[in-house]
């Protein structure tokens, strides 16, 4: 059978076009194997695959996408009630074979377990509490359908058969910084163990990138941990993997420690081929994602743009002027406030009441170049869907400029500087609670 | 003759004696009172109706070739009306409208429906899939005046240009792509009767209590964003803005917060939002309603307001002002609905008003089915050929088709955007002709919504199937809202393409036969042909219309 990944125009990701390694790509989840607010018309409008396919690729968690309703079979189906009742789901499993949505097919697509299995926990526990417990042949999965168990043999055969990724993750079993070390201990045993069988068992056309459970890295002796490294280290030698992904890295809340842990887990697999890809799954802000870039990351995971469309935010963190900052001809730049994230809160922002420009001068995507701040205000007051759609459209396309500016930076060796700037709007903004992030009209 | 003569002995009457004392509300106009009711009430019609002044038939209809560029004179300066063709006497027009500032023209082809986009939007869809994917391609939408006037106010309106420049084009942007699209804006009048709690019909205007100001809901006029000031004598006791003071006794005023919606401040409201067609403030009385009187009343302030409307409209240059038919459900001759036609006719002859197209409102509320077509029966026997006729908030397939076959050019309704909001996709097949998404049927259905739907979730490469839809759904995906909601606009205009198309073929009566036929299968085990449970009204209906189902 020809694969669908072999038909579609997605960048490979094991190519090294548009500057191999140095190319920095987000990494965008899904949510239930599709992206939020984007319709195929928008997809195919706003972001054309040949426009994007170096910088945007897909993230599915397996998690979400793969969920089915299992249908009883009935005993007897004599009358009418027994009929309707065999229509029924009387449940909900994991489907290895559940297909991505066709439009998705062109983009390059990765396949997780789960992209964080602590904060699908608190979602869906009523406890509010992290509850993520596994046994040697399964994980336990919080799902919108309840806890599901995801085995190592059907989460493998949904990367490769059913959801046709570019590249999967091998199955990891996380646990949460403070769980217990016994616990923990299991975490990176059944880590280890899944991803031998894994690698085993892969077929050959398609990536895969090595789980790494960075939250147990800090345990220098630990043998589980340098057993993790070996094994790793030995996968990437015999070019049984491509990448390494570093999973619940965002879930450490000490910004100089997740840097530490991170140049730590990097410098365990100094000795990985320069092609190797390093992605870390999931970031929950922009400081992480700046963090991920310092540090060397080639695929960043985040869902921060449905995440501030959804909070009725609009990305506006200036990724564009960071040459020539100290350009005195530089724009005048007009302070506003905005978030840490480099967000502008539009429910709150009465100044945009009757502003006839876009969110950002000079952005093109479809949301500036076609509706202005007062209109977008007006839907954020109206609690209109729209508002999410046009906000998200923009913050994709914004974040998908940040991460072109990262990789030009990284390209020409300036990653420094790019870093300060960003970093620079994000502490004025901690400070000040103003940022000078937009080029004044 | 005896048309004419009979306007000469109504002759013309004054404006200002068309405005009544306030005890004087159930009187017949001055102008009705030398009507000749037992004769129906028509003007300007064509075969195969019969002749304006006697039982003869009427001359035949012209019509242009599609492709006819528009012509927009004196007596129609924002509008312009082309028929095509007729079948039987359901007609394919063309409505040519003034383009807004800047815009190029969008011709309307009809029929025609019109989604609503309430807040002037439609609910997850963006204005670049409404007029660009060519499955949709909605020529004109509809927007809500009492809402828009609520949030965020139509005098900000007014300074970006109107509504059209508010909701699609960036104007400080010079590479923006402006989208083409046509607006018709409500008077507020139907908020008579879904906020009828909330709101009291006097003379002067409506009175609503404005339930965003309700201190219930703690808003505390947040809602009045887009206002300046508050010096307007519309919106009365303008709530504070600052929330920080807001005592007890400032919550109980809060109560009594109103907003007086006169027929000047409706035009004003229109004009202000500036969309191509904007309507005439009527008193919409619920067809339910039992009390007679009421809609007496009712019918002959429309026509007092109707007035009003006409002389606070500043903006006739470039939007048209349509009338709204009232009178309840009262078909007979001599009866309200005859009334009000009536009092139009009578105020097109005098020269008074030169509406360029006519609304039929008060339906849709309730009432039966056999009284609802016998109004929109009477009211396109009765109303100019040469003019568009829009039927107020019907929207379901069965009815356009129906209303269609009886002349009816345009539909607006909320239906096919909020029943995709519930999981509900409209489909072909037996009656109602929905698809419940959310049901386990569905669970595990790996069919698209509609084969050979061009929408986005039926078509192409992309296909969506059923239990896709479901599972997102589920999940309360906005995906599936989105995708839901396209794919209900796409069938609506599906369904008005293929009936303009029918009837520019003259095939109108075959189409809404097969139409009917398949909504209705009862019976086809038994003779092939089904259709032994076709409601009654149905049938009457596509009988007046001349088609035999």
């Amino acid at each position: 059978m020809a694969s669908k990944r072999d038909k579609c125009s997605a960048s490979s990701p094991s190519s090294n076009d548009d500057g191999g390694e140095k190319a920095v790509r987000l990494l965008l989840h899904t949510v239930d194997g599709a992206i939020p607010y984007l319709t195929p018309h928008l997809l195919e409008t706003c972001f054309p695959i040949e426009q994007v396919k170096d910088f945007l690729w897909i993230g599915i968690a397996v998690r979400d996408a793969c969920i089915s309703p299992v249908m009883a079979t009935p005993k007897k189906d004599t009358d009418e009630t027994k009929n309707k009742k065999k229509n029924k789901p009387s449940g909900y499993a994991f489907s290895p074979t559940t297909e991505p949505d066709a439009w998705l097919l062109p983009y390059t697509r990765v396949t997780v377990p789960t992209f964080d299995p602590c904060q699908d926990s608190i979602r869906h526990s009523h406890k509010n509490i992290v509850d993520v417990t596994a046994s040697n042949d399964h994980v336990m999965v919080w799902t919108e359908f309840g806890r599901q168990t995801l085995t190592r043999e059907a989460y493998d055969t949904a990367a490769a058969e059913g959801l046709q990724s570019h590249a999967s993750v091998t199955l990891f079993d996380a646990c949460t910084e403070d769980a217990k070390a016994k616990r923990k201990r299991a975490s990176l045993e059944r880590t280890n163990a899944w991803r031998e069988e894994t690698i085993k068992s892969h077929a050959s056309d398609g990536t895969l990138w090595a789980s790494c459970l960075v939250a147990a890295a800090k345990e220098d002796q630990d043998p589980g941990v340098t057993q993790q490294f070996e094994s790793i280290q030995n996968a990437l030698d015999n070019k049984s993997v491509n990448g390494v992904a570093f999973v619940n890295w965002q879930t450490i809340s000490d910004a100089s420690q997740r840097v530490s842990v991170l140049q730590q887990c990097i410098q365990r697999i100094k000795n990985a081929p320069t092609t190797t890809t390093l992605a870390v799954l999931s970031t929950n802000s922009l400081e992480q994602v700046m963090e991920c870039f310092q540090q060397g990351i080639n695929i960043i995971g985040t869902n921060l743009p449905i995440q501030w469309a959804k909070q009725k935010k609009a990305f506006v963190c200036d990724v564009g002027n960071w040459k020539n900052r100290k350009d005195p001809k530089r724009p005048k730049l007009e302070p506003s406030s905005v978030d840490a994230d480099g967000c502008f809160p539009v429910d709150s922002s009465e100044t945009w009441i009757r502003d006839a420009n876009p969110i950002l001068a000079g952005c093109s995507c479809l949301t500036c170049q076609q509706h202005c701040r007062a209109y977008l205000y007006h839907l954020v007051q109206t609690k209109e869907l729209l508002a999410e759609i046009l906000l998200f459209i923009h913050n994709l396309h914004h974040m998908i400029g940040l991460f072109r500016a990262c990789s030009q930076s990284r390209i020409s060796g300036s990653e420094e500087e790019l870093c300060r700037h960003i970093q620079d709007q994000i502490a004025n903004n901690n400070n000040n609670n103003e940022l000078q992030g937009l080029t004044k009209h | 003759m005896g048309g004419n003569e009979e306007e000469k002995a109504e002759g013309p009457v004054p404006k200002k004696q068309r405005v009544e004392e306030p005890h004087d509300f159930s009187r017949l106009p001055d102008e009705l009172k030398n009507v000749d009711f037992s004769r129906p009430i028509r003007w300007g019609k064509c075969f195969p109706y019969i002749s304006d002044n006697d039982n003869t038939p009427a001359p035949p209809v012209s019509t242009v070739p599609v492709d006819t560029p528009p012509v927009f004179d004196d007596s129609s300066p924002a509008l312009c009306h082309y028929i095509h063709a007729v079948s039987g006497r359901a007609r394919a027009c063309t409505i040519h409208l003034k383009p807004h500032k800047g815009q190029t023209t969008r011709p309307v082809p009809t029929p025609i429906f019109m989604p609503v986009g309430t807040k002037g939007c439609l609910k997850g869809l963006s204005m670049h899939e409404l007029t660009t994917d060519p499955a949709l391609s909605c020529p004109i939408i509809l927007a809500n005046t009492y809402h828009m006037a609520l949030q965020p106010g139509t005098e900000l309106l007014d300074e970006f240009g109107g509504l059209h420049c508010f909701m699609g084009n960036n104007i400080n942007n010079e590479t923006s792509k402006e989208y083409n699209f046509n607006l018709l804006t409500d008077s507020g009048g139907f908020q008579m009767v879904s906020l009828a709690k909330l709101s009291q019909v006097t003379e002067e205007g409506v009175t609503f209590e404005n339930p965003f100001l309700h201190p219930q809901k703690g808003d505390h006029g947040k809602r009045y964003y887009g206002k300046k000031n508050s010096t307007t004598t519309t919106i009365q006791d303008e709530a504070p803005t600052d929330d920080t003071n807001v005592s007890e006794e400032d919550n109980n005023n809060k109560d009594k917060r109103m907003m007086l919606l006169k027929p000047e401040d409706s035009i004003r409201y229109q004009n202000e939002i500036g969309a191509n067609i904007i309507m005439a403030l009527d008193d919409v009385v619920s067809s339910v309603e039992v009390d007679a009187d009421r809609f007496e009343m009712a019918t002959y302030r429309t026509l007092r307001w109707y007035d009003r409307c006409l002389q606070a409209h500043q903006k006739s240059h470039c939007q048209n002002l349509f009338p709204i038919v009232q009178g309840g459900l009262d078909t007979s001759p001599g009866g309200l609905r005859e009334r009000c036609l009536a009092g139009f006719r009578r105020r097109e002859l005098d020269g008074i008003a030169n509406a360029p197209g006519y609304a039929i409102g008060g339906l849709a509320g309730g009432e039966s089915k056999d009284d609802f077509w016998r109004v929109v029966d009477q009211c396109c026997k009765a109303l100019p050929d040469n003019k568009p006729r829009y039927l107020m908030g019907v929207g379901y397939p069965l009815d356009l088709v129906v209303c269609s076959a009886l002349g009816v050019d345009m539909y607006d309704c909320v239906y096919p955007t909020r029943t995709a909001r519930f999981g509900v996709a409209l489909v072909p097949g037996p009656t109602p002709g929905t698809l419940r998404l959310k049901s386990h049927d569905c669970a595990t259905d790996h069919n698209v919504l509609q084969e050979g739907c061009p929408c986005q979730a039926c078509a192409g490469v992309h296909k969506v199937s059923r239990a896709r839809l479901h599972r997102l759904l589920k999940t309360e995906h906005p995906l599936a809202i989105q995708l839901l909601t396209q794919h209900n606009i796409a069938y609506m205009m599906s369904l008005v393409r293929q009936m303009r198309q029918a009837i520019l073929q003259d095939k109108f009566d075959a189409f809404a036969r097969d139409f009917v036929h398949d909504q209705f299968r009862g019976g086809a085990e038994k003779n092939n042909s089904g259709g032994q449970d076709i409601p009654v009204w149905v049938r009457e209906a596509l009988a007046a219309a001349g088609i035999d189902v």
